[in-house]
């Protein structure tokens, strides 16, 4: 069987946006249909912060191979033992946070390639292939090319050493962490304050000049999405099951409830219950 | 401990409009908590049409009665031996589709609720009750009234029978099915038809006559969801999971696609990308 196209790898090559769905909650196979239901390009499963066996994210790999959407995983910072069964067992891609330093970036591009370009071991036949891969030398340095990864910029020291990361070699996307940046910053939650502008720049050139993709993350609202979208800005989660799933919930609830409140049959207390999200 | 109580039950009491947020994908303990953050007042777990095993679904109600939101099941049509364990293991109520005469309503309301009213059985100390109940007998009864039984309309001979399924002691909810009804009555979808809205009528009436509450299903739109509920709709269904997903995910999707994009080095393309 061909090997199966990292749909978000080949979008960001062309300097397309990649849009990512977040997986916080959901266990089901359905996850990849959803998220091609609504325009998405890959899955970002969150294994840093949430509660996924490595089991539980790999059916949902493996589900997703089918669909087009680009399976990508989120492991804790050093967890790559995690990150080389993901791989193994229907990821085509990760993202590893808190990366700070250019020898951090090398050690994750050797743990995800195949010599020689690096030491990641075969487990036999990978999913990516439907279990029928070429000969190993032709597939190893198949998924070599087809695998995406990222690495996650989410400290004043990251940003001051974006050059040398962005230099590594099977680094693919520099993605700023813009939540863990600007606390680390001083200014937790300032999308807009200069010094996060300026790390979006530093890390923007660090990217275009060694060919490697910009990736945000926790900008959310018009104006800051639009500014560093206009930087180069490519790979993007949107959103995951949880704030989807709010704010889809809570404006159905404002929905009925309002016109409940005009048929009489509201209640006093709802005024104020729905306020909060 | 005392009786988890069934706000979902007591608001409508009070005449208040109860809300229900559907679970299709969620297997989940956070399906209760994300309900409540939404300003929702039930779970409503659908085994008529979702793959949740028993246990699946007893988990997620467990979960929820801590939280206040109130944790109901859709079975399967005639499916009471799921109901029932359900209703064991922490389930405040459950939905019965396709109900289409008294009798098949009076065989619900016997099989939900324990002696002298009914015949369901006692499976031992009940999570709504924290796994504390008092003695059996006390507890039997406030469970009987606690909890909540909904049938639903979903077919022509059942609007005819509404006041007779209205009158069965034990059936709280009759829940119009619109989706299925439309489909029964020879016009798939049309919610505002007037034969959908005479149903509404006939039903609403049964209901108001016998002291139950009405309940609306598959009605999405402003112009008949607010004539609905208008004729006094008040245990209304929002939407499920997987309708909040996709409007939470198509509108971000819309709005990062939409947004201008810089000119990057790559192959120069510059402008909205193809959609995926």
């Amino acid at each position: 069987m061909a090997i199966v196209h990292n749909a978000a790898k080949r979008k960001l090559r062309q300097g397309e946006i990649a849009l990512g769905f977040g997986l916080h909650h959901l266990r089901s196979s359905a996850a990849p249909l959803l998220a091609a239901a609504g325009q998405h390009d890959y899955l970002f499963m969150d294994m840093e912060h949430g509660a996924f066996t490595v089991q539980e994210a790999t059916q949902i790999c493996i589900a997703a191979l089918a669909t087009g959407i680009a399976p990508i995983v989120r492991v804790c910072a050093g967890a790559l033992d995690e990150a080389t069964r993901l791989l193994d067992n229907g990821a085509l891609g990760i993202v590893v946070p808190h990366v700070d330093t250019a020898k951090q970036a090398q050690r994750i591009a050797d743990a995800f390639h195949y010599p020689p370009a690096g030491h990641r071991s075969w487990g036999g036949p990978p999913p990516i292939y439907g279990y029928l891969p070429p000969h190993v030398s032709e597939a190893q340095k198949a998924i070599n090319d087809e695998i995406l990864t990222v690495v996650m910029i989410e400290s004043p020291e990251a940003v001051k050493n974006a050059d040398a990361i962005a230099a590594v070699d099977g680094i693919d996307v520099l993605l700023i962490g813009s939540f863990d940046l600007t606390a680390e910053l001083g200014i937790p939650g300032q999308m807009g304050h200069q010094k996060l502008i300026d790390a979006y720049q530093t890390v923007s050139d660090a990217s275009r000049k060694h060919g490697k993709a910009l990736g945000m993350g926790g900008i959310n609202d018009d104006e800051n999405a639009r500014r560093y979208i206009g930087m180069g800005a490519r790979f993007i989660t949107s959103g995951n099951d949880h704030s989807f799933i709010v704010a889809g919930s809570i404006e159905r609830a404002k929905f009925y409830r309002g016109l409940a409140a005009e048929a009489g049959g509201g209640n006093q207390k709802d005024g104020k219950k729905k306020k909060k999200g | 401990m005392p009786l988890v109580p069934n706000n979902t039950k007591r608001k409508m009491q009070a005449g208040s409009v109860a809300l229900g947020f559907g679970v299709h994908h969620l297997r989940s303990a956070a399906a209760p908590a994300l309900a409540a953050a939404s300003g929702h007042d039930w779970l409503f777990l659908d085994n008529e049409h979702g793959s949740f095993s028993v246990n699946e679904i007893a988990q997620l109600c467990i979960a929820s009665l801590p939280t206040g939101v109130t944790p109901l099941v859709r079975v399967c049509s005639n499916a009471i031996d799921e109901a029932t364990r359900a209703l064991d293991n922490g389930a405040l109520g459950i939905v019965m589709p396709h109900v289409d005469t008294a009798k098949e309503a009076r065989r619900i309301a016997e099989a939900f609720r324990y002696p002298p009213q009914g015949r369901r059985s006692w499976g031992g100390p009940p999570a709504i009750y924290g796994f504390r109940p008092p003695a059996m007998a006390e507890a039997q009864k406030a469970i009987n009234d606690e909890i909540l039984t909904v049938a639903m309309i979903e077919s022509p001979e059942a609007v005819k029978n509404a006041a007779d399924i209205a009158a069965v002691d034990g059936i709280d909810v009759l829940l119009i099915g619109t989706s299925d009804l439309s489909s029964e009555l020879g016009i798939a979808g049309q919610m505002g038809h007037p034969k959908v809205i005479d149903a509404y009528a006939r039903v609403g009436a049964a209901c108001k006559k016998h002291g139950k509450v009405l309940g609306m299903g598959g009605v999405y739109d402003e112009e008949n969801a607010s004539r609905y509920v208008g004729m006094g709709a008040r245990f209304v269904l929002t939407g499920s999971d997987h309708t909040y997903i996709l409007m939470g995910a198509n509108a971000r999707s819309s709005f990062f696609t939409d947004l201008p994009l810089a000119a990057v080095a790559a192959s120069g393309k510059k402008g909205k990308r193809a959609r995926g």
